[in-house]
């Protein structure tokens, strides 16, 4: 996958990263998860000021469309079918371990809803 | 002149023509041109211009350095060895190893000369106008190194320091007669393996770290695969040095050795590990040449369904034209 920033373009570069970014989120080519390149690097590799990609990152962001995680990174966020598909995920696993725990299944919904508050 | 004396010359004399074939016009481009054959990479005008200019001064440098290299040692040890000086090491056949050192040189010089030129190449200048391109993922090592050639390495590392430490075990014990014993050597093959391997992969994380200046995904990808041509220049010398300490230590140990096996066991412990280090030297050297290593970056981060894309459609490998119309 490939992000393209041409500095001749009326459109500014975080706009053209902001755009190409949203639609390879949106189409799924860049799936939920997804880490992506640091600011540092994306901003070498693109010629690009370090605050344009900032920029460019945290439009997105407030968009929903991708997470930071502190020092891990940023990646693709999960969103709308995908946050289904994870809390499954989750689930499952909760089970699987509540399983291996002997809990029987009345304590360990109590437990979740417990933790739900 | 001995036997060996002739066969220094003759690889002195190689490595300083090959220096000079490559000042010839058009060696370069045909060197890229099989490169991108191997790597099935389309090298167009355009992209050639760019790849020769980065390619030229590497080889050049390369092959100058590792020519360097090995007339440096090869004049330091004949010299060394003439009648009228003192022989540094009375008594022993060590003559028969001063070819290994010298193609050793070589490749050290070489690796060093081509990663100091595209060490200096990562800081081109970007070109001010036009679009840039960037992949979405950052590449990591194992993109451009196949991993059975980088583990084999530290594998290598391993089985320096296990040679030293069997033989520094065979002469305290004692196990036959080892007869007088390199120390230095020893340490420089319980050391020097591991030193090399971790020169490579500073390197290789020092150049990972830097950000790739391309135009076009071809232009990228030839990026990719320089860096792997580098990456693995850089390795096949910290990969020699790691395997030629310990052959030599142990051709130094058995040339020193008296009798024969069984009567001194020393003889069938040295013979035996030699005669393992080169049959898995030979082995290893074929599962490589099997596994087509030169084709792995592509494979990784280049591969065929990525062409299926329009803007990365121009990457198979068509008529290198661009490096026909530099002849």
């Amino acid at each position: 996958m490939m992000l393209v920033v041409d500095p001749t373009s009326h459109v500014p570069p975080y706009e053209q990263a902001r755009r190409q970014l949203l639609a390879l989120i949106e189409s799924g080519e860049l799936p939920p998860g997804h880490r992506l390149p640091t600011v540092r690097r994306l901003a070498e590799d693109l010629g690009l000021a370090v605050n344009t990609v900032a920029r460019t990152y945290r439009e997105l962001e407030q968009e929903g469309a991708v997470q930071t995680r502190g020092r891990h990174g940023t990646f693709v966020a999960v969103r709308g079918a995908d946050v289904e598909r994870e809390a499954a995920r989750a689930a499952q696993q909760y089970a699987r371990r509540v399983r291996e725990l002997g809990v029987d299944p009345g304590t360990a919904v109590r437990l979740v809803q417990d933790a739900l508050g | 002149m001995d036997r060996t004396q002739s066969l220094v010359i003759v690889l002195v004399v190689a490595a300083v023509a090959w220096a000079v074939i490559t000042l010839v016009p058009g060696v370069v481009a045909r060197a890229a041109d099989r490169y991108a054959r191997a790597l099935d990479l389309r090298l167009d005008a355009a992209t050639a211009d760019d790849v020769l200019t980065r390619m030229r001064p590497r080889e050049r440098a390369g092959a100058w350095a590792g020519a360097l290299a090995a007339s440096a040692v090869a004049g330091v040890a004949l010299v060394t060895a003439a009648p009228t000086t003192p022989d540094p090491w009375p008594g022993r056949e060590d003559a028969s190893v001063l070819p290994l050192v010298v193609v050793g040189a070589y490749f050290l010089g070489h690796a060093l000369g081509h990663a100091g030129v595209a060490w200096a190449q990562v800081r081109r200048p970007r070109p001010p106008e036009g679009p840039r391109v960037a992949r979405l993922r950052t590449p990591t090592h194992a993109d451009y190194v196949p991993p059975h050639e980088r583990w084999s390495g530290w594998v290598a590392v391993g089985v320096a320091a296990v040679v030293a430490l069997v033989l520094v075990v065979a002469y305290v014990l004692p196990v036959g007669e080892l007869g007088a014993f390199p120390w230095a050597l020893l340490a420089a093959t319980l050391v020097l393996p591991g030193l090399a391997m971790a020169a490579y992969e500073l390197t290789a994380r020092r150049v990972l770290d830097r950000g790739q200046v391309a135009e076009t995904p071809l232009a990228l990808a030839w990026d990719d695969a320089l860096r792997s041509r580098m990456l693995r220049d850089v390795l096949t010398a910290a990969l020699f040095v790691t395997y030629a300490l310990p052959v030599w230590l142990l051709l130094l140990v058995g040339g020193d050795l008296t009798g024969g096996w069984p009567g001194n066991p020393a003889v069938g412990l040295v013979n035996g590990m030699l005669l393992l280090l080169l049959g898995a030297g030979v082995v290893m050297a074929l599962v490589s040449a099997g596994l087509r290593p030169r084709r792995h970056v592509r494979e990784r981060l280049w591969p065929a369904g990525t062409a299926a894309r329009p803007a990365e459609s121009d990457l198979e490998a068509g008529p290198a034209a661009g490096t026909e119309a530099q002849r």
